[in-house]
């Protein structure tokens, strides 16, 4: 809307902000070189065993440890709790040295039987971080046949479990075991409470949920701090819920990060200030406009290429998103392995959508009903994106109506194809990295009822050639057969893939020391040092 | 004697939306020591203006633009607001409304308001704080007794909507001489009361005069409330004069036309109940000539063209009609 | 006047219930699954099965109220399937901020906003009160998510006097907890710098949140004043020589103040209502985003104990303002 000369709320206190920006900005607080003001979000709560997003990533990622890590950009996988694993030939034997020495935030000294216990707990709640080892190992098959080793014995053989490793945080069964109730596995007390051995301790006391959130530092992590002389000793989370207050917070130094979904059009405004800029990270963070297969036209391909062609990728990126993003024409990020080298996405032609159009009609696919398209209503650009192929279908004759909703309506009506919209908008984060993380649970027909397989598609061969990929181990085997499946599914159009995510984020620029990670996108803090 | 009130020719006119209006024209009066005079006029006429005018409470726009008020030898006109308020209103003059249930404030005790006058006007007996206070409850329990009041100290504490119109007026009455004041100044004390509970009041009042040294200036439009309580009367038309003299004299024998219609029209000797024909002339459009002319009986040629003068009747009475001049 | 309470409770229970079956139902029809929600992104459909069973889900809507309505009356509103904690303790935890800064917000609009009025309506028809009333329609007008941003940039960037959002500087220990209210919290540890700086931080959410009570008070206050200023009363008290000031501002405001009075009940709603905006823009830790992310995420334990709590506290303020009413003007109490 805003687009078109309305004055949304944000665009409203992007000019009052300007207008006094032009000013002289009050110099920055005299902040504490110590304590790291946080702008990330907070996740709904502190248990890495209930939830597992993007949120959640900042606050595992600093208050507890797990046996492998992601790192670095691009991302590599680097033992952290364990030194070193090994895995059976026929995949489903892994074992885990760990290291010794570590302890827990209480003291206690961290051991295989912990991580075998924090592995059953996740497995008994069964919740987010569950869902990518509940088919494949039951809880018995995770032990401790010595001290520092940890068996896991996997039902069947698959290669992502150790992509998905690092989604398990070690938790203290200990702390666990004196706050459980009628064999709650403690997750109340978890829910508000920090049982780790991570670089940062959780200060239960200062924590309200989705308002704040103190951590503070541990001494004795097992990684020492000798690699980062001067940290962080406190991080206090205190995520903005405005757009403007984000804003206003991160220019007058009270706020040292905002968090990564900055909107492209204050990126000017900090860059212009002497206090902050604006860091740019392509993350792997995919944005996808789904389309029902199983609802008539989408049941058609030549319908599905249709749209496909309609809409106006660059158009979107460059003048929404302010070109803050990366086109990715594949249904995975484009940096990520397994995409067929030969492959070509479908572009803004409305000439080719017209063909397909009529192709399509000539087969008889209803093309002349309307068609909604559902769109989180809180996500200016989405919206907007969505009006912008609503204005292109129009040009064709095709009749859309961009329909506003909410992130829990969406997931729950996805759980059907008789429910599910026609079109609906949304992202596919990075979990863990591996294909298995994007198409494999996209397009792979054992995953309908999930809303990441939501466009209903079904393929037998691409169903055939994922199922054998997740089998094996070595990269070097299985990525010939997620090209093979990349190839079908593209030629098959299930969706509309639109880009891969370029991170915004605000900085204050006293960080010095930050390492980027796409898991975790930053939030990791224990090499960040403030400068005075 | 000094009269204790005295107004001499009293202009007073109100800017409104409408132009100026002329409310009272030239208004006389005297008030002896110890006496009650009578303040008769039908609505309309300015009676209300006349005390507002003496109280030093004109509406808003409304200015004095001639005339006199003589209180107790002081030009009350030269006075200002702030010397009114402190050292006139309640202290000197006390007031008693018309409407008793309107006149109280409904949302406070009735002692609170009562020793809220006496805080600021009461006389100044050298006793301050809790003492003063006590001295003041217990002159307004004394006085209330004497009002027949039942009950006073409950009185005190009780609202106004928790009495009846003739109690509440007894309350107002009180308050009126909670000061003791020289001079009482009654607005229609009597009118929204009932015949009975009327009739005891105007003996209350007639008995309160004598008792606290008071003169008393009451207005009405009844001639029956005159008779019975007042000693002299002051007739009043469209902001003026019209006569004055005693009670006994007037009425044994009204000189002024206009007087002889209200008094015809009063229910005790009526002799017509149509009232008296037409209206009071518009205060933006005043005849020329006598005011009451155009509804006069016996009106003359010369009543259209000139102010009448005063003159004198028979029975001493003074009269502004041009059969007496 | 216990009786008049009494009264008044008991006419309030009914609609309280109502309510809570009106939110049930409109809760209940919203095509939300709280259980996927719950399940997280990643869920398998067994995962959000399992869970369905467990929260009684897949029961029917009326098996479901009948054993909210049970826990209900244990005072028990159940436990919150995201954040994982009892709903009365986040509420507990949260309601004391969002309760602090709307009577702060309700004090300054009546303390600054019942003056004004008064002088308005004194001076009826000049040009303060004309300025007045242009300043109580724009009150109104004013969108308090740009007048938030307006005190922002004045006072936090540009003169720096008061912090930009908030409740406690980060480098300031939080006072134990006794009462949940943070101001009084800071007062009983004895923890005066605390105290300064948690009062800092309610200045700008407080003056935002108060500007549309404050040109509501003003105009309600304003048009009592005239109304009183009509009445035989106030000639009377004239004519009897009360001071001017205490004519005023104790016997005309007093009678001036039963429709303002009125409003202030009715204006809580909307300060509960507007302090979602306010306290999203302050980063204020009230119930305002708990409850958008309860929304959002389809939590129906909490929509429907804050819808109660609210309810509750809603009408709570209006059986005060019934017994201040009584209080300002006896003949109220009498008549019922």
């Amino acid at each position: 809307m805003s687009r078109h000369g309305r004055l949304g709320r944000r665009e409203l206190g992007g000019l009052a902000i300007g207008a006094f920006a032009a000013g002289a900005l009050r110099s920055a607080q005299a902040a504490d070189a110590t304590t790291f003001v946080s702008g990330f979000g907070l996740p709904i709560n502190l248990d890495p065993h209930q939830i597992f997003d993007v949120p959640m990533q900042a606050v595992m990622l600093n208050a507890y440890d797990n046996l492998y890590r992601y790192q670095g950009d691009p991302p590599k996988i680097v033992p952290w709790l364990a030194e070193s694993h090994t895995v059976s030939a026929d995949g489903l034997t892994w074992e885990f040295k760990l290291r010794s020495g570590v302890k827990f935030h209480d003291g206690s000294p961290l051991t295989a039987d912990d991580v075998v216990y924090s592995f059953r707990r996740m497995l008994a709640l069964a919740l987010a971080p569950a869902g990518a080892f509940l088919k494949i190992l039951k809880p018995e098959g995770v032990t401790a046949p010595e001290p520092l080793v940890v068996r896991f014995k996997l039902e069947t053989s698959y290669a992502p479990f150790f992509a998905a490793i690092p989604s398990i945080s070690i938790v203290n069964p200990r702390q666990i075991k004196a706050n459980e109730k009628d064999g709650d596995w403690a997750k109340s007390w978890l829910a508000s409470n920090g049982a780790g051995s991570g670089s940062y301790r959780i200060v239960p006391a200062g924590y309200r949920p989705l308002e704040y959130l103190d951590m503070e530092i541990f001494d004795g992590h097992f990684l020492g701090w000798s690699d980062n002389p001067k940290p962080v000793r406190k991080i206090a989370c205190r995520p903005t819920k405005e757009s403007s207050t984000r804003l206003l917070a991160l220019l007058d130094g009270s706020l040292d990060c905002t968090d990564t979904n900055l909107p492209a059009d204050q990126v000017a405004q900090i860059n212009a200030s002497k206090i902050a800029y604006v860091q740019k990270d392509v993350v792997m963070r995919t944005f996808i406009i789904r389309m029902n297969n199983t609802k008539p036209p989408f049941d058609n391909l030549n319908a599905r290429r249709c749209f496909a062609h309609a809409f106006n990728y660059m158009g979107f990126i460059t003048d929404i998103l302010g070109g803050y993003a990366t086109r990715d024409p594949y249904p995975m990020p484009d940096t990520l392995w397994g995409i067929p080298k030969d492959a070509k996405g479908y572009d803004y032609d409305l000439a080719k959508a017209k063909e397909y159009m009529a192709k399509a009609v000539a087969e008889g696919a209803p093309m002349k009903r309307p068609f909604e398209l559902h769109v989180q209503s809180e996500n200016e650009q989405s919206v907007q994106g969505a009006q912008l192929f609503q204005s292109d279908l129009a040009q064709i004759g095709i009749n859309l109506k961009v329909v506003g909703n909410i992130w829990s309506n969406l997931t729950t009506a996805a759980a059907k194809p008789e429910t599910t919209p026609d079109m609906w908008v949304h992202w596919v984060s990075t979990y863990f990295v591996d294909p298995e993380n994007w198409v494999g649970q996209m397009y792979d027909s054992q995953f309908h009822g999930t809303w990441k397989a939501s466009a209903y598609y079904k393929n037998p061969e691409v169903d055939a050639l994922l199922r054998k990929a997740r089998a094996l181990t070595k990269q070097e085997e299985r990525a010939p057969l997620y090209e093979e499946a990349i190839r079908k599914i593209m030629a098959d159009s299930p969706d509309i893939w639109i880009y891969n995510s370029m991170q915004l984020q605000g900085l204050n620029k006293r960080i010095k020391g930050r390492r980027f990670c796409t898991v975790g996108q930053g939030a990791e803090m224990r090499w960040v040092t403030l400068a005075s | 004697m000094m009269p204790v009130l005295s107004v001499r020719g009293l202009k007073v006119s109100i800017h409104t939306d409408d132009g100026l209006a002329s409310i009272l024209d030239d208004v006389g009066l005297e008030l002896e020591r110890g006496r009650i005079l009578g303040v008769v006029g039908e609505s309309g006429c300015g009676k209300s203006t006349l005390i507002r005018a003496v109280m030093g409470i004109l509406p808003k726009g409304a200015s004095v633009d001639g005339g006199e008020i003589w209180f107790e030898g002081e030009n009350l006109l030269a006075f200002s607001e702030a010397e009114l308020n402190t050292g006139v209103r309640s202290s000197r003059i006390g007031f008693i409304p018309q409407d008793p249930l309107l006149a109280l404030n409904p949302v406070f005790k009735v002692g609170t308001q009562l020793l809220e006058v006496m805080r600021w006007h009461a006389p100044d007996d050298g006793s301050r704080g809790n003492a003063r206070r006590a001295r003041h409850v217990a002159r307004l329990v004394s006085l209330l007794r004497r009002m027949q009041v039942p009950d006073p100290e409950q009185a005190l504490e009780s609202y106004p909507h928790q009495f009846s119109g003739g109690q509440r007026q007894r309350l107002l009455i009180a308050a009126a001489l909670a000061c003791a004041p020289g001079l009482v100044i009654a607005d229609e004390p009597t009118t929204a009361l009932d015949v009975t509970t009327q009739h005891q009041i105007l003996l209350l009042l007639r008995e309160l005069v004598a008792e606290f040294g008071i003169s008393l200036l009451f207005v009405t439009h009844d001639f029956g409330v005159v008779a019975e309580l007042c000693d002299d009367l002051c007739v009043i038309y469209a902001g003026q004069t019209v006569e004055t003299g005693t009670v006994r004299s007037i009425l044994d024998a009204p000189a002024h036309p206009y007087t002889r219609a209200l008094l015809a029209c009063h229910p005790d000797r009526a002799t017509s109940f149509l009232g008296i024909p037409g209206t009071v002339p518009s205060p933006f459009a005043r005849p020329s000539g006598c005011l009451f002319a155009p509804r006069c009986l016996d009106v003359r040629p010369l009543c259209l063209s000139a102010r009448p003068p005063q003159g004198r009747s028979s029975s001493g009475a003074e009269v502004r009609c041009v059969q007496y001049a | 006047m216990l009786r008049f309470v009494l009264r008044r409770v008991a006419l309030v229970l009914p609609s309280l219930a109502g309510l809570l079956v009106v939110t049930f139902l409109l809760i209940h029809a919203v095509p939300s699954d709280p259980a996927v929600a719950m399940a997280g992104d990643a869920a398998t459909p067994e995962q959000i099965e399992r869970l369905r069973k467990q929260y009684g889900l897949d029961r029917p809507i009326w098996e479901q109220f009948a054993v909210y309505l049970g826990k209900v009356a244990t005072l028990d509103l159940g436990e919150s399937a995201f954040t994982r904690r009892p709903v009365a303790r986040d509420i507990v935890q949260r309601l004391p901020a969002t309760l602090e800064l709307t009577f702060c917000a309700l004090a300054l609009s009546v303390f600054i906003g019942v003056p004004l009025g008064v002088m308005a309506g004194l001076k009826h028809n000049t040009w303060p009160d004309y300025l007045l009333r242009v300043f109580s329609v724009l009150g109104i007008a004013v969108a308090a998510f740009w007048f938030a941003i307006m005190l922002q940039l004045l006072f936090s960037m540009q003169l720096g006097w008061l912090p930009l959002r908030g409740e406690l500087d980060v480098s300031i220990a939080r006072p134990t907890r006794v009462t949940g209210f943070l101001l009084l919290d800071c007062l009983i540890a004895g923890r005066l710098d605390a105290f300064a700086d948690a009062a800092r931080h309610l200045v700008l959410p407080a003056v935002t949140l108060s500007l549309g009570g404050l040109a509501t008070i003003v105009r309600f206050t304003r048009a009592g004043v005239l109304d009183t200023l009509q009445h035989d009363f106030v000639f009377y008290e004239r004519a009897m020589g009360y001071r001017r000031l205490r004519l005023i501002w104790i016997y005309v405001l007093r009678n001036s103040v039963t429709a303002t009075v009125t409003q202030i009940g009715l204006l809580f709603g909307g300060l509960i209502a507007g302090g979602v905006v306010v306290e999203a823009i302050f980063d204020w830790p009230g119930i305002g985003s708990y409850t958008v992310q309860a929304i959002l995420t389809g939590d129906r334990q909490v929509m429907l104990a804050v819808t109660l709590l609210v309810g509750t506290v809603y009408a709570g303020v209006n059986i005060l303002v019934d017994v201040v009413h009584g209080l300002l003007d006896p003949r109220l109490m009498e008549r019922t």
